[in-house]
């Protein structure tokens, strides 16, 4: 009744040569499926009724019948299996009354012998496998022959799919059956080596089928039966499940016997959905401490995998599994000896097994390569724990030389793998306490982060670099700086590949390259020699940087050597040694060394810097800085007992406004700082040059292009030529570092004396009042030009007073109360000042007069 | 009651990394009306930073331009606000002379004709009552506590100043060695004569 509708049919014992399963459309298929199973429907029910009847001659011939529905090749997997699964059912039926022997049959083994009658291969294989369940269970024969004989009839069925299907079914058959360790089907004659092979045996069958799936039909339908036999996957791996199963499997079996057939059969198929999945099976099925054992032969499985086999997704997960089984047993104490894992030379057989891989597979994609090393890494970690960097670093010098080979010179470029690569570099960053020693430690880093490309690179530079300074890492030593920088040579000088960035960005960059000098700690503990061969080291990486970075990171770098030159001016000087000794001089002092450091070589580099901001940078805005820095370290030259070089420092300075400031307002402003700076000068200067200097600033605050600038200017360089009488700067200095010394500071700073010297603050009336005349012409002439045009500068007139008021209190006796009555009278009429901040000038005077020591002194100002 | 955050001469990044954890812990945005800075932040970063702690705009910055600001941004060299009966004059303090000198500060405040002048460049906190004149001279130190030539114990600090009607409080946190957190607190009257 069903013949019609089935096409190719007849065929389906002879295998291959059909048209595949899974024609026509979603509708036609269920339409067959349904015909299909109202078929088994009805033939059951004769089947059923038969057996009923002890009809078991009748009962086969209708449960045959039923079994030919499963001949055909029109139905897709997934409908086949609906059908197969109706099958099975019924087929319980019929197991259940044959599994006692019937009547009129005179032993099992004529029954078998009887089902080989049937027409079809097909039903009668099914029907064979049911009565052969049966033929085991009264034992009357051994399981395995019958295993073994159905397995090798099973051959009859060459069609993928049918045979799968068929194969699934006499699994489902035997699973139960199998001469397995404490089975009742072990036997003096049948153990568990023979559940092993009818398993292998199976497995190999079916693998075969399951390959050949691919090949069937037309070849535009590629895709669609590589997705229906990854859907049937799993009926090839239940022998797996089976083989894992197994009582009686052990190490030695399964390394001897059952991997060895798996990988056979694996790599002859050549095909890569199946290599895949078996080997996954083949990591998640069966237990680590088989896997312990055969890696080696698993891994060497891997490299003949097929090219487009994605290896790594059966090694990574082997390792995380062997990983996570060291783990658990480092946290379970390890105290069973036996059990403890010969690290080293796991270790280094699995580094050599993957390096194998990925040289054996010349395609694998860098990603690939980087995540199956990293997994690689991460088993390192996780069964070395914290002393696992050496193994890290292993890894990570491995992946370098499988990277270059691929690379041969140059950069990575594909996305993914630099994607991949930068990934692999974080992880062993945080492993370490800080990233200064993981870049320390593990050599691979550095060699790796040179394969990537700018944009990456800088982005993995920035992340070391940020997280240092976010956690504050000291860089304890030259080494470490000098690794540390090389690791992160993108950002400090251009190179093939640089990124090219926006001037916001880069200016971030080179701000987090800036922070980082601060993790040098050079004025704490760090010896001063190590302290001072780090800023050169700084040095000498910043100095390639050209101007555009410079200008940010020899900035902090000035003012670490500032702050080294003041601990070194410190440590010069001598020390009480214990409570009464006498004060000793610090040894080499007397040849300008401290801590074996040239004071002068400070300098040295600081004029280096100072020169390149001026010279270098000038179109960075470099002269400023470069006058800034100039002013810095003149007078830390200077307190430093370095007269010659603190003069050096400060006429360059002037060297600095003179040549390279030429707008009017940068000129002001710059000025502003000279004359406050060469104000706050107190000792270590030559009188001659003390007073070139004077000269230059009053001469260059009187010629500023604007009068108003010229009146402002020469005002605030009047005080140059008065200073109040202060203690010795370096002694203060001395005493507030002492004071605020952390506790192992301290000892390096305390019971240290400076050497006394004569100050001699400088007090010259006569040129402060030369200065306030002089601004006060300055104010006539500002105010003259401004007259013609509406404006007014007669708040100069104001600022004049203030200053005037200022050396009248100091007692300077060429200011007269005449001189202040004469401007507080000229700010009286003027106008265009601001009355209230005329009435505060004249209110403070009135207070003055009112009380205090000065009182009777300012008595003899006239305030309106 | 308004409250204003006095703070400056950051130096990030060319005299320190970064702000201290704890102040950082402190000053959020939200409570502060007015930031006033006296300048030296030099680096847009630490600008960043200030404008985060108005609050995107609902407190005022009044920041002003320090000796090491000219490379990142343009600010002015001082600034006059206006905060309830107060007028309050910022400047960073490098041009005036001698640095951090009680009587060249005065005279600034006169010129600048206000009632609270604050400066900074000294890196040290300095708060001088001038009751006879009716002023305030407030330097906050140096936030970060950053080096400078000028002494060799600066420690981080900054200022809040609570005002309210012709009273201004001023608390001084100072970071002291060994991270540890003071709080001074200096109360001045305009109104009130005695020193």
């Amino acid at each position: 009744m069903v013949s019609g509708r089935r096409g190719g049919g007849g065929s389906s014992s002879s295998g291959g040569g059909g048209s595949g399963g899974g024609g026509g459309g979603v509708h036609e298929q269920e339409k067959w499926l349904h015909s299909a199973l109202q078929s088994v429907k009805s033939h059951s029910f004769h089947m059923k009724a038969a057996l009923d009847a002890n009809a078991l001659g009748e009962a086969l011939r209708h449960a045959s019948v039923m079994l030919s529905e499963l001949r055909t090749a029109l139905l897709s997997p997934g409908r086949y299996y609906s059908l197969f699964l109706a099958c099975c059912d019924e087929l319980r039926h019929l197991s259940a009354y044959v599994s006692t022997l019937p009547a009129g049959v005179a032993s099992y083994g004529a029954l078998y012998e009887r089902t080989q009658h049937c027409g079809n291969v097909v039903p009668r294989l099914y029907l064979l496998v049911t009565v052969g369940g049966n033929f085991i269970a009264s034992k009357e024969a051994g399981s395995k022959d019958v295993l073994s004989d159905l397995v090798e009839m099973c051959k009859g069925v060459q069609h993928p799919a049918k045979g799968l299907f068929l194969r699934s079914y006499l699994l489902q058959t035997a699973r139960d059956k199998l001469p397995d360790v404490g089975s009742p089907y072990e036997s003096g004659e049948a153990g568990v080596a023979d559940a092993v092979h009818f398993l292998l045996d199976n497995f190999a069958e079916m693998n075969k089928l399951w390959v050949r799936m691919r090949y069937q039909g037309a070849a535009e339908d590629a895709m669609r039966r590589e997705k229906e036999r990854g859907e049937l996957r799993e009926l090839v791996g239940k022998n797996l499940t089976l083989l894992s199963e197994l009582e009686g499997l052990d190490v030695k079996m399964y390394a001897n016997d059952v991997l060895p057939k798996l990988v056979e059969q694996v790599l002859a198929c050549k095909d890569d959905l199946a290599q895949a999945y078996v080997m996954d099976v083949i990591v998640q099925r069966f237990p680590d401490e088989y896997h312990k054992e055969t890696f080696p032969a698993f891994l060497a499985a891997c490299k003949e995998l097929q090219p487009s086999v994605d290896v790594t997704r059966c090694v990574s997960p082997l390792l995380e599994r062997l990983a996570e089984d060291y783990k658990q047993a480092a946290e379970s104490g390890a105290s069973d000896v036996g059990g403890e894992p010969k690290e080293g030379d796991t270790f280094s057989s699995l580094l050599t097994c993957i390096t194998e891989i990925s040289e054996s597979r010349e395609d694998m994609p860098h990603d690939k390569v980087c995540d199956m090393f990293g997994a690689m890494m991460a088993y390192a970690v996780a069964v070395h724990g914290a002393s696992s960097l050496a193994h890290v670093d292993a890894v990570l010098n491995a992946c370098h030389g499988a990277l270059t080979k691929r690379l041969t010179g140059g950069v990575m470029k594909d996305r993914k793998g630099v994607e991949a690569l930068s990934r692999m570099l974080k992880k062993p960053l945080q492993l370490a306490d800080n990233p200064v020693d993981a870049i320390m430690n593990l050599s691979g880093l550095s060699k790796l982060v040179v394969l990537l490309g700018g944009m990456a690179r800088r982005e993995n530079a920035l992340v070391v670099l940020r997280r240092c300074v976010e956690m504050g890492v000291p860089i304890a030593n030259e080494e470490a700086l000098s690794k540390l920088l090389s690791y992160c040579d993108v950002l400090l000088h251009d190179m093939d590949g640089s990124p090219d960035l926006d001037e916001e960005d880069f200016a971030e960059d080179q701000e987090v390259v800036a922070r980082v000098v601060h993790l040098l700690h050079v004025d704490a503990t760090t010896p001063p020699k190590e302290a001072f061969a780090m800023i050169s080291t700084a040095h000498a990486a910043f100095s390639k940087g050209g101007s555009r970075r410079m200008r940010y990171t020899l900035v902090p770098l000035a003012f670490a050597a500032l702050r080294l030159a003041r601990r070194l001016r410190i440590l010069a000087y001598p020390q009480k040694q214990g409570d009464d000794g006498e004060p000793v001089a610090s040894p080499g002092a007397e040849k300008g060394k401290v801590g074996g450091v040239s004071t002068k070589k400070v300098f040295g580099l600081l004029h280096e810097m100072a020169s390149a901001f001026w010279e270098k940078c000038s179109d960075q805005n470099g002269a400023p800085l470069a006058l800034k820095t100039f002013l810095c370290a003149g007078e830390s030259a200077l307190l430093s007992g370095l007269g010659a070089i603190g003069e050096e420092f400060l006429t360059k300075a002037f060297e600095v406004y003179e040549e390279s400031i030429s707008e009017s307002q940068a000129q002001y402003n710059a000025l502003a700082l000279i004359t406050a700076a060469l104000q706050h000068v107190r000792l270590g200067l030559e009188k001659d040059s003390l007073e070139a200097l004077l000269h230059k600033a009053t001469s260059c605050s009187s010629s500023l292009l604007k009068k108003r600038d010229q009146c402002l200017a020469v005002l605030r360089a009047s005080h140059l030529f008065w200073q109040d009488d202060v203690t010795d700067p370096r002694v203060v200095e001395l005493e507030a570092a002492v004071a605020s010394a952390s506790a192992d500071q301290k000892a390096e700073y305390e019971g240290r004396s400076v050497p006394p010297i004569t100050m001699h603050a400088t007090k010259d009336g006569e040129r402060v009042m030369q200065c306030l005349k002089r601004a006060l012409k300055s104010a006539k002439a500002a105010e003259q030009q401004l007259a013609g045009r509406g404006g007014s500068s007669s708040d100069l007139y104001l600022a004049a007073l203030q200053e005037y008021m200022y050396f009248y209190g100091k007692g300077v006796s060429t200011v007269n109360a005449s001189d202040v009555t004469a401007l507080v009278e000229l700010v009286a009429g003027e106008e265009n000042i601001t009355a209230s901040a005329r009435e505060r000038t004249f209110a403070h005077i009135k207070n003055l007069q009112a009380s205090g020591e000065a009182a009777e002194r300012w008595a003899a100002v006239a305030v309106p | 009651m308004v409250l204003a955050l006095v703070i400056g001469d950051m130096h990030i990044p060319h005299r320190a990394a970064d702000l201290p954890t704890k102040f950082k812990e402190l000053l959020v945005p939200g409570k502060i009306q007015h930031v006033i800075c006296t300048g030296n932040l030099c680096s847009k970063d630490a600008l960043d930073w200030l404008k985060g702690l108005c609050g995107g705009g609902t407190s005022a910055l009044h920041v002003v331009e320090g000796d090491f600001d000219d490379d990142f941004t343009t600010l002015p060299q001082s600034k006059v606000v206006n905060i309830g009966d107060f007028r309050i004059g910022v400047t960073h303090g490098h041009a005036i002379v001698p640095w951090g000198d009680i009587e060249a500060l005065k005279s600034v405040q006169r010129l600048m004709d206000v009632d609270v002048l604050v400066t900074g460049h000294t890196h040290a906190f300095a708060a001088y009552k001038v009751n006879g004149d009716k002023a305030l001279i407030i330097n906050p130190g140096s936030a970060t506590g950053a080096f400078t030539p000028l002494r060799s114990d600066v420690k981080p600090s900054f200022v809040l100043m609570d005002i309210e009607g012709s009273r201004i409080v001023v608390y001084v946190y100072e970071l002291l060695p060994g991270d540890e957190l003071k709080v001074d607190k200096i109360v001045w009257n305009k109104d009130e004569s005695t020193s």
